[in-house]
């Protein structure tokens, strides 16, 4: 740091073009703090090895990192807790000052001989965080040590500083498959395919999500194969990943690359839809898009499609009778701020079945560059009005600009985390917990997804109405 | 002591030879102390402990008309969302309409690590400056801008006297202490150096010698009380009975503080502790500094040491002979209402885990209520659990454990000890509750412990608890615990050893000899 003026730091000068401080360009709003966050570290990914049925994650990193993203993908994320080994269960070489001065790798090899002995699991992945990437250690060298005597380690570097934890979870399954799973290929399973839909417990209705997919595929006839939650077979199920028929990723832009390491790996095709279906409309789309894919009978798939289709309408022409009656008190617009997956997911639900119109999108996952082109002329192709959606991974402004819009227009149905209570309050719009941070909801098994989905999501969308009104 | 000169405050470990791991009875635990034993041994394999960024956290998120920056990635401090609800409606308690938790992440990414993060913070305090106008700015300062060299004095130094705030950078990178507790010094020092001030007062027009003589008697009747996280504002109420009773005016301190009651802090006849792990950073600087006298002994909670606390405040104040009254009083009291009570707690065991103080102070209140201490563990031990200790009965069969977190040891020892009550801290609660057994929160900041009522308090609720624990049985039944068979059949003291220090000669007398781990489990296959 140089000398800088002390006008130079003056409000005034700041809030304008902005001063310099030593060399840096001095603009509060325009250097990426964050405010309200709505995603933790990378490794906040050792929730999705927590995922894993049999999964511990070794975390080589200071004594509170672990506890601190457990903190916020265990509670303020829908209070759903930590599973099998969440929490302080969790393995850590607690990186103190004696490992920064010394090195941590000695430390760490004690750490996952421990781990190997005490914690019943299947897979350890070892997962650093910022103190041994700045110091240095070759944490990979240490687990490959493991792993060369048999062992079923792996190791991700996950320091906080390199991104979010969308970015550490593609990391730990691209790990996983690169170094647990085996190379040789035998044989391909009919039916069987790799489900990458979610980010277990950044998606707070991740298991109730995973259900409603593994569902929708046994439906159709096709198996599908589980990686994360109860219905997952572990460990096994990783092993399974090469002799599935293919493998389908929901959502427009997340595990695109793991699905291709895959694809590289053991020539698995890929099936892309471009997010998880909510409501009928896009459920149906899906079915058939995929029915397509797999080349199921059309006249099996068409069976399937009215069968449930049936049952949806029948529900949603009952509830017409108050859904229309009262119409015109109710909103019609929404707000949202959500990962890029499930904004998409929610806008082509309320705007293609529901025949709402759009206010603010905003997307909080901070999606990679190469990906957001598409991403728009996904948000353009709407049966109604057309949406251009804005990147934002400030949790703190993208409030903001949601907010500029409900004080002009407060009949509004807002589609985001818990951190917009107080909004949705003060200006009278009503609130659907869809996205993390989620404080004061207990999450368990729900799930949006799939034709139930929708109808669940009207019938919480009208407990916050009615509870206000009736 | 004084360590006001220096930038951050030295860590526990040096300060007090603190130590993480033991597990014996309180002699032995009081014998490696004294040989600084206690202070070396540490474990070879280790679950997450927690850091003292964290606990720093638990203090700065309560000061009111402020805004914490926390200076490092994004990672650092999420946690705070967890406070977001409480920190708004307990700070309303205390001030009616204050605004809740606001807080400012630096978001720290690669090129800062390169390039240093220094700009990226004075654009933070710029900004919660102007936005929010806050009377303080805490800056809580993590791993990242401690390894890579930021002087954060040095920003807030220059920023000084560009914005309205008062600037606190707090030292708490969490790499730096093994003992969470560092992080209470790591706040003190910060709010010692930036926020208590002497009051200058001006010079009058007009004297009014009778308004000055009533501050000072209003000052030399009043006691501050520090108050801590984990109590609740009906805690706060009980001790503020207790002491009024005294003829004594209360000012709680730090915790839920404003710049202006923090600046209040020196008009003060007497400075009392609650938790002597808490607080004695603050209490010695206050002495040394402002020559204001403190008590630090134990902890106002189960009657023998609620009396002793009060005791030793009405003593200094010439009262004795009024608070033996009225802790008959409340005695006799307390003694009717937890009658009926007692049937349900006889021949009942308990084991307790948290924070060394109250732990024992716990036991201590549940053995009055009639219930078999199994033993204690606590977070972290140094010599501010002895007042307490000597004041548990049969204490020299307890069993010991010393460790932050670390369920893998308790769960161990809990299958050993079968309890039929498990009093533990937040964070352990939850795994131990999968074993089955009844679970009693330690303490909860919506709930009363403290004082008389805090103790009937207790009484009711564990009463309810121990009345029916299917939810938990039921889970025991359906739950696997993440442990390996082979592990419940070692001693929980397995990972415990001395590290390969320079003071190991002293070690040799220890009871935990260093063990060689080496690797048994089978590779299951070839990869």
């Amino acid at each position: 740091m140089t000398d800088g003026n002390i006008h130079q730091f003056h409000p005034q000068g700041v809030l304008g073009t902005g001063g310099t401080f030593g060399d840096k360009e001095l603009n509060p709003r325009a250097c990426e703090l964050i405010e309200k966050p709505r995603a933790t570290c990378p490794l906040g990914a050792q929730h999705t090895v927590l995922a894993i049925p049999g999964g511990v994650p070794i975390v080589h990193a200071g004594p509170g990192c672990s506890s601190k993203v457990a903190s916020f993908l265990n509670d303020q994320a829908g209070l759903q807790g930590g599973g099998y080994l969440g929490g302080a269960n969790v393995p850590s070489s607690n990186f103190s000052e004696n490992e920064v001065v010394f090195g941590g790798e000695a430390k760490l090899r004690r750490t996952i001989e421990g781990s190997l002995k005490v914690m019943a699991g299947e897979l350890f992945v070892v997962m650093t965080g910022c103190t041994p990437d700045i110091v240095g250690d070759d944490s990979e060298g240490v687990a490959r040590e493991f792993r060369r005597q048999g062992y079923p380690v792996t190791m991700v570097e996950t320091a906080g500083f390199k991104g979010n934890n969308y970015y550490g979870h593609e990391l730990v399954n691209a790990a996983i498959i690169r170094d647990l799973v085996p190379m040789e290929k035998k044989g391909t399973i009919k039916g069987l395919v790799n489900v990458f839909c979610t980010v277990p417990y950044q998606d707070p209705y991740w298991r109730g999500d995973l259900k409603a997919t593994g569902d929708l595929l046994r439906k159709l006839g096709l198996i599908p194969n589980l990686l994360y939650g109860n219905q997952s077979q572990g460990y096994k199920a990783w092993l399974k990943i090469p002799k599935a028929e293919f493998s389908l990723v929901m959502g427009p832009w997340l595990d695109h690359k793991t699905a291709q390491l895959i694809k590289d790996n053991w020539d698995v095709p890929v099936f892309h839809y471009k997010a998880p279906p909510i409501g009928a409309v896009e459920t149906t789309r899906f079915l058939r898009a995929i029915g397509d894919f797999a080349s199921i009978s059309s006249k099996k798939l068409e069976k399937i499609i009215a069968t449930e289709e049936a049952i949806y309408y029948d529900y949603l022409i009952s509830a017409a009778d108050y859904l229309t009656e009262s119409r015109n008190g109710l909103p019609s617009r929404f707000e949202i701020i959500a990962p890029s997956g499930a904004a998409l997911s929610h806008t082509l639900f309320w705007v293609n079945d529901l025949g709402f119109s759009p206010g603010k999108v905003v997307i909080s996952d901070n999606p990679p560059e190469e990906y957001r082109g598409q991403i728009d002329k996904y948000f353009s192709l709407l049966d109604g009005d057309e949406v251009v959606p804005i990147y934002e991974e400030d949790g703190g402004l993208a409030a903001r600009i949601i907010e500029s819009d409900l004080e002009k227009d407060p009949e509004a149905l807002v589609l985001a985390s818990s951190w917009e209570r107080d909004l949705a309050n003060r200006t009278g719009s009503f609130l659907m917990r869809v996205s993390v941070p989620i404080y004061d909801r207990l999450i368990m098994n729900k799930s949006y997804w799939g034709y139930a989905g929708g109808l669940y999501l009207l019938e919480d969308l009208h407990a916050e109405i009615l509870n206000k009104s009736a | 002591m004084n360590h006001l000169q220096e930038k951050s405050p030295p860590v526990r470990e040096i300060r007090l030879k603190a130590g993480v791991a033991h597990l014996g009875t309180p002699e032995t635990l009081e014998r490696d102390l004294r040989k600084g034993c206690l202070n070396q041994a540490s474990r070879s394999f280790s679950q997450t402990s927690g850091c003292q960024f964290t606990l720093s956290l638990a203090l700065l998120n309560t000061f009111l008309r402020a805004v914490v920056i926390l200076h490092g990635p994004l990672g650092c401090g999420t946690c705070s969302i967890a406070n977001i609800g409480a920190m708004k409606s307990f700070k309303r308690l205390r001030e009616p309409g204050v605004e809740g938790l606001i807080y400012i992440n630096t978001n720290l990414s690669e090129s800062e690590v390169i390039g240093g993060g220094e700009g990226k913070l004075a654009s933070a305090i710029l900004y919660a400056d102007e936005e929010y106008r806050p009377e303080i700015i805490l800056v809580a300062i993590g791993c990242v801008p401690s390894l890579i060299g930021d002087d954060v004095d040095a920003v807030a130094q220059k920023l000084k006297n560009v914005i309205s705030a008062t600037i606190v950078p707090i030292h708490c990178a969490g790499f730096k202490s093994k003992v969470m507790a560092t992080a209470y010094d790591d706040v003190y020092h910060g709010v010692l150096t930036k926020l208590v001030r002497e009051k200058r007062y001006p010079d009058k027009v007009i004297y009014d010698e009778a308004q000055e003589q009533r501050r000072i008697i209003v000052n030399n009747r009043t006691v501050n009380v520090l108050n801590v996280t984990s109590m609740s504002r009906s805690d706060e109420l009980e001790l503020q009975r207790l002491i009024n009773s005294l003829d004594l005016d209360v000012r709680f301190v730090v915790c839920y503080g404003s710049s202006n009651s923090l600046s209040d802090t020196l008009d003060s006849a007497l400075n009392v502790s609650i938790c002597g792990t808490h607080d004695d950073y603050f209490l010695e600087h206050l002495a040394e500094i402002y020559k204001i006298p403190f008590i630090l002994d134990t902890m106002p909670i189960g009657p023998r040491n609620i009396a002793r606390w009060l005791f030793a405040i009405a003593d200094f104040f010439g009262k004795h002979k009024a608070a033996e009254r009225i802790i008959e009083e409340e005695e006799a009291m307390l003694e009717e209402a937890v009658a009926p009570l007692r049937e349900g707690f006889r021949g009942k065991k308990a084991f307790l885990a948290g924070g060394e103080l109250r732990v024992i102070v716990t036991a201590e209140l549940l053995s009055y209520l009639g219930l078999k201490i199994l033993g204690v563990k606590g977070h972290h031990y140094d010599k501010f659990a002895l007042p307490a200790l000597e004041q548990l009965e049969e204490s020299d069969k307890l069993v010991f454990e010393v460790a932050t977190q670390q369920p893998f040891e308790h769960v161990n020892l809990a299958k050993k000890l079968l309890p039929d009550v498990f009093v533990g801290h937040s964070g352990g609660n939850n795994l131990t509750s999968k074993l089955g057994l009844p679970i009693f929160p330690l303490f909860s900041n919506a709930a009363g412990y403290m004082g008389y009522a805090g103790a009937f308090e207790v009484a009711r609720r564990l009463t309810r608890i121990l009345s029916n624990a299917s939810f938990n049985k039921n889970l025991a039944k359906h739950c696997k615990l993440p442990f390996r068979s082979s592990w419940y059949e070692k001693d929980p003291y397995a990972y415990i050893k001395s590290d390969g220090l320079p003071i190991e000669k002293n070690n040799v007398a220890c009871t935990h000899e260093p063990k060689v781990l080496s690797c048994q489990m089978k590779p299951k296959r070839a990869i």
